[in-house]
């Protein structure tokens, strides 16, 4: 488990930092890597601009992905993502404030794989983000990687 | 062919004349022959020299006579006794002659007014009147005497007719030379103008009265008159003709006696025979004429009486005038219309018919003045005046008929009051609409002749165009056009469009007098009559403000989309950017009281545990609210929707979110509504958490679904056991942020509430609410049926 890594994309410290302690508080240790908005996410995944060089072999297992962020929300990552046979298959669970029907929507067309909304109560917050880490990281098989895809 | 049976007063009349000459006649022979004797003039007492002369007083009695036949001709009955007397005077003279023939003694009458002693005809009396003239004189003073007695009258004719009689076989024995007859034994022969002048005198008496009595046979107008009139002459002369002419024979020698009385006998049977077929003959024919006549009459009364029925039956008054404008016939319409009886009428003068503005004006029999025209109906107004002084409309329509009795004019009049009045009406309505129509300042309304030249202008074009009538009246349409569409041919094009399919309507710019433009609606219509164009009716509004209005009403659509989208970015950026800060506030506070627990005392830890609960309702009424806003803003998709299946599924949510309760759930079968199946959830989820949440103390809760039907609307119901609330406070119930319980005791928003009344308002239904405090309370609300689209 411990190769598997979660790519968080919080652009508030403030959530970042409840997030990493509510992941901490239901014991996934995983690494965690934090980004803080769009552009930076797509950077690490596609191994351009800061993390140029990264080997983009080794992709994140899980990409919690906040919403409302400054350059490129949300939303435009995830459709980049999908995009791109590289992270076409990337579980990704939008994690934000918003519940709104609009975003929801837009979020599953968009092709993501979950939507938590954060709860305010951080008792929940901490279960809903303890529950995402095992059921993306334990339970869920990964998608196999890039172009490996037997005849489908 | 005979003569026509004459009239009565005709042959009266003749007779009545020949009465008079005969009174006249006989008593100028009287004076004539006392004359004679008075001077001794012999052609006057003889007439022919040798003859036998008239006695002075046959001579004084026939003058006697003849002036009282002429004086009871002019005095008639008034003057009875005159003639009666001269009667008397008459008779007793013939009687004292008789006497003294008789007796055979002289008392002294015969020569009591002139001397006969040198008498010149040898007879035994000097002076006294022959016998057959004394008879004669009895006889005719007693037809004098009794000819004005009451009954008399017969008995007069017959001494009047024995007198004539007796007269005539003197007259004869005279003809055929036979002394006998007016000379009887000792008595004086009778002078021939004395035989004439009785004649005459009896035929006067006869004849005084042609029409009474034996007369009447003769002078009357009946066929038997009639005949009696033809035969009489030659019943008279011929036998005697005939005699005379055998005797002549017989005295010439040409035949014996016997052969004479032979002849005598065959020609007077043969002319007795030819008279008898002649009257056989004129019977026949004056039979055949009179059964013509009679037959003729019956058609003719046929005829009569149909025209007197149809008369009658006239839907018309029908007034007959003849020519000195007097009524002489009208019918049972005419009865009815001018309120007059017939015999009120007949004989009246026909203006009494006519107010007395048409007195005189012939209107009622014109057409005897001006000749045979007949009178054009309704040419003027003329009115009839009935009985009562009441004015009524007549249409009268006259002809000239010559008849019998001159020319007579017949007027059928019909009332028109009832057609007037629809006329007048038809004029009113007419003229009212064409006042209406002018009058109309909101639509320029006009006419166009059809090549378009404007015939007719309003007030409403006035108003719009600026034009007065006397200004555009005869110009063509299209100068209310801009100059780009009377390039195009857009007036040209609207009138073809108009004419091909009866109406154009049209929206666009039009140009007033001063050249100003306004947004007009244009609707011409073709105006037809039997198929053919008369020309088009223009339409035209004002409808610059209104389009203004369209455009200010795009305007503000355009700005409240604008706020719209900022609301929704602004209910997005609540969304987001209030809930973040109370998560963090609260994520804050857990590790603070988890990272610190040792530095903080139980209260310090309290405090954060507050602070942590108010984040948690800070969210929850953010979320709230942002559902209430949605609600206002998203659009409504109204489809069917089972509201008993959304309930089940929503209650079953609850029991299972609290399974430990004990709750009783009744929902009603077969609840269908129209509404939008997203906002009509949210409803259903409130009411039943809000009576879940109140029926949280009852050890038993129950919570009933249900509708109620009334004529004018289906209302839904939730209704529970629980809390309930004081109606006092109904009016706050659906307030926002209005609660009715503390939140100590039940948890809320008091949004809840208010979200459910604002979808049921945008559904077009209505929310109320029943309750009592404690024993529970009833959420009802109704939905509009679905729309018949």
């Amino acid at each position: 488990m411990g190769a598997k890594i979660i790519l968080l994309v919080e652009d508030n410290p403030d959530d970042e930092a409840l997030t990493i302690r509510a992941l901490k508080k239901s014991r996934v240790t995983n690494e965690v890597v934090v980004v803080h908005d769009g552009v930076e996410a797509l950077e690490y995944l596609f191994g351009t601009g800061a993390y140029r060089g990264r080997d983009i072999s080794k992709m994140p297992a899980l990409i919690m992905l906040d919403l409302k962020m400054p350059k490129i929300d949300g939303l435009e990552v995830l459709e980049k993502l999908r995009r791109e046979e590289s992270t076409k298959y990337l579980p990704v669970v939008i994690l934000t404030s918003s519940k709104e029907e609009y975003d929801v929507a837009r979020g599953y067309q968009k092709g993501c794989n979950s939507y938590v909304r954060k709860p305010i109560d951080f008792k929940h917050f901490s279960d809903a983000v303890g529950d995402l880490g095992m059921y993306w990281l334990l339970h869920n098989e990964s998608p196999p990687l890039t172009g490996s895809l037997p005849g489908l | 062919m005979p003569d026509l049976p004459h009239t009565q007063s005709s042959i009266t009349h003749a007779f009545h004349h020949l009465s008079k000459f005969a009174s006249v006649v006989v008593a100028a022979i009287g004076l004539l022959v006392l004359l004679g004797w008075a001077f001794n003039i012999a052609v006057l007492k003889t007439v022919l020299p040798g003859l036998v002369s008239m006695k002075a007083n046959t001579a004084l009695c026939l003058l006697l006579s003849g002036v009282a036949l002429r004086l009871d001709h002019i005095l008639l009955k008034r003057g009875w006794v005159i003639v009666m007397t001269i009667g008397a005077v008459v008779a007793t003279i013939g009687a004292l002659t008789l006497t003294q023939y008789l007796f055979i003694f002289d008392t002294g009458v015969d020569q009591l007014l002139a001397d006969d002693s040198e008498r010149s005809d040898q007879t035994s009396f000097p002076g006294r009147s022959p016998f057959i003239t004394a008879v004669g004189l009895l006889l005719i003073g007693l037809a004098f005497v009794c000819l004005n007695i009451r009954r008399g009258f017969l008995l007069s004719q017959a001494f009047s007719l024995t007198t004539a009689g007796l007269f005539l076989v003197a007259l004869l024995g005279y003809l055929f030379g036979v002394r006998a007859p007016y000379a009887t034994g000792v008595s004086n022969p009778v002078a021939v103008h004395t035989t004439l002048a009785f004649l005459l005198l009896s035929a006067g008496m006869l004849f005084r009265y042609p029409d009474r009595g034996l007369m009447s046979v003769v002078g009357g107008e009946g066929m038997g008159a009639h005949m009696a009139r033809q035969l009489f002459l030659p019943a008279i002369c011929l036998p005697v003709l005939l005699g005379w002419i055998t005797m002549l024979g017989q005295h010439a020698g040409v035949y014996e006696m016997e052969f004479g009385h032979t002849l005598y006998a065959s020609a007077t049977l043969a002319m007795l025979a030819a008279g008898v077929w002649w009257s056989a003959r004129q019977l026949d024919r004056i039979d055949e004429r009179r059964i013509q006549a009679v037959e003729s009459d019956a058609v003719h009364k046929r005829t009569e009486a149909m025209f007197r029925a149809l008369l009658e039956t006239a839907p018309e008054a029908v007034i007959i005038v003849n020519r000195e404008s007097r009524i002489v016939l009208v019918n049972a319409r005419t009865e009815r219309l001018f309120g007059y009886g017939r015999k009120e009428l007949v004989g009246k003068d026909v203006d009494c018919l006519l107010p007395e503005r048409f007195h005189g004006s012939h209107v009622l029999h014109y057409t005897i003045d001006n000749g045979p025209a007949t009178r054009p109906a309704g040419s003027d107004e003329i009115y009839g005046l009935r009985k009562d002084d009441s004015e009524f409309p007549i249409e009268i329509s006259s002809s000239p008929h010559q008849t019998q009795d001159g020319v007579l004019a017949m007027s059928a009049i019909r009332d028109i009051t009832e057609r007037k009045q629809a006329a007048d009406a038809v004029r009113a309505s007419a003229e009212r609409f064409r006042l209406m129509v002018e009058g109309v300042t909101d639509y320029a309304i006009l006419v166009l002749d059809p090549e378009g030249y404007i015939v007719s202008w309003n007030a409403g074009a006035q108003r719009l165009k600026g034009y007065r009538a006397e200004e555009i009246l005869g110009y063509h349409f299209s100068r209310f056009y801009p100059a780009e569409d009377v390039q195009c041919g857009k007036p040209e094009h609207e009138l073809k469009v108009a004419t091909v399919e009866g109406r154009v309507e049209d929206e666009g710019w039009r140009v007033r007098q001063d050249g100003s433009r306004f947004w007009a609606n244009v609707i011409i219509t073709a105006i037809r009559e039997k198929g053919e164009l008369r020309g088009f009716s223009k339409v035209t509004r004002d409808l610059t403000e209104r389009k203004q209005a369209e455009e200010d009403i795009k305007e503000s659509n355009a700005k409240l989309k604008v706020i719209n989208q900022e609301l929704e970015a602004f209910s997005y950026s609540v969304a987001h950017d209030l809930q973040s800060p109370l998560r963090i506030i609260n994520g804050y506070c857990q590790a603070l009281a988890e990272d610190c627990v040792e530095k903080l005392d139980p209260q310090a830890q309290d405090h954060l545990k507050r602070i942590q609960i108010a984040t948690v309702r800070m969210g929850q009424l953010i979320d709230n609210l942002l559902k209430l806003s949605n609600v206002s803003r998203t659009t409504i998709r109204k489809s069917q929707v089972d509201l008993g299946a959304l309930a089940q599924g929503l209650t079953d949510e609850l029991k299972q979110a609290e399974p430990a309760r004990e709750a009783e759930f009744q929902i009603q079968d077969g609840m269908f509504a129209e509404a939008d199946p997203q906002l009509i959830r949210i409803v259903l989820a409130n009411l039943l958490e809000n009576a879940w949440k109140f029926t949280s103390r009852q050890p038993r809760a129950r919570i009933e679904v249900g509708l109620l039907k009334s004529e004018t609307e289906t209302a839904y119901f939730v209704r529970d056991n629980g809390e309930g609330f004081d109606m006092a406070y109904v009016d706050n119930l659906f307030a926002p942020f209005q609660r009715l319980h503390s939140t100590r005791d039940f948890p809320g928003s008091g949004i809840g509430l208010a979200t459910v009344q604002r979808i049921i308002l945008r559904h077009g239904g209505r929310v109320w609410a029943e309750a009592e405090k404690g024993k529970g309370a009833s959420v009802y609300f109704s939905l509009p049926p679905k729309s018949p689209v």
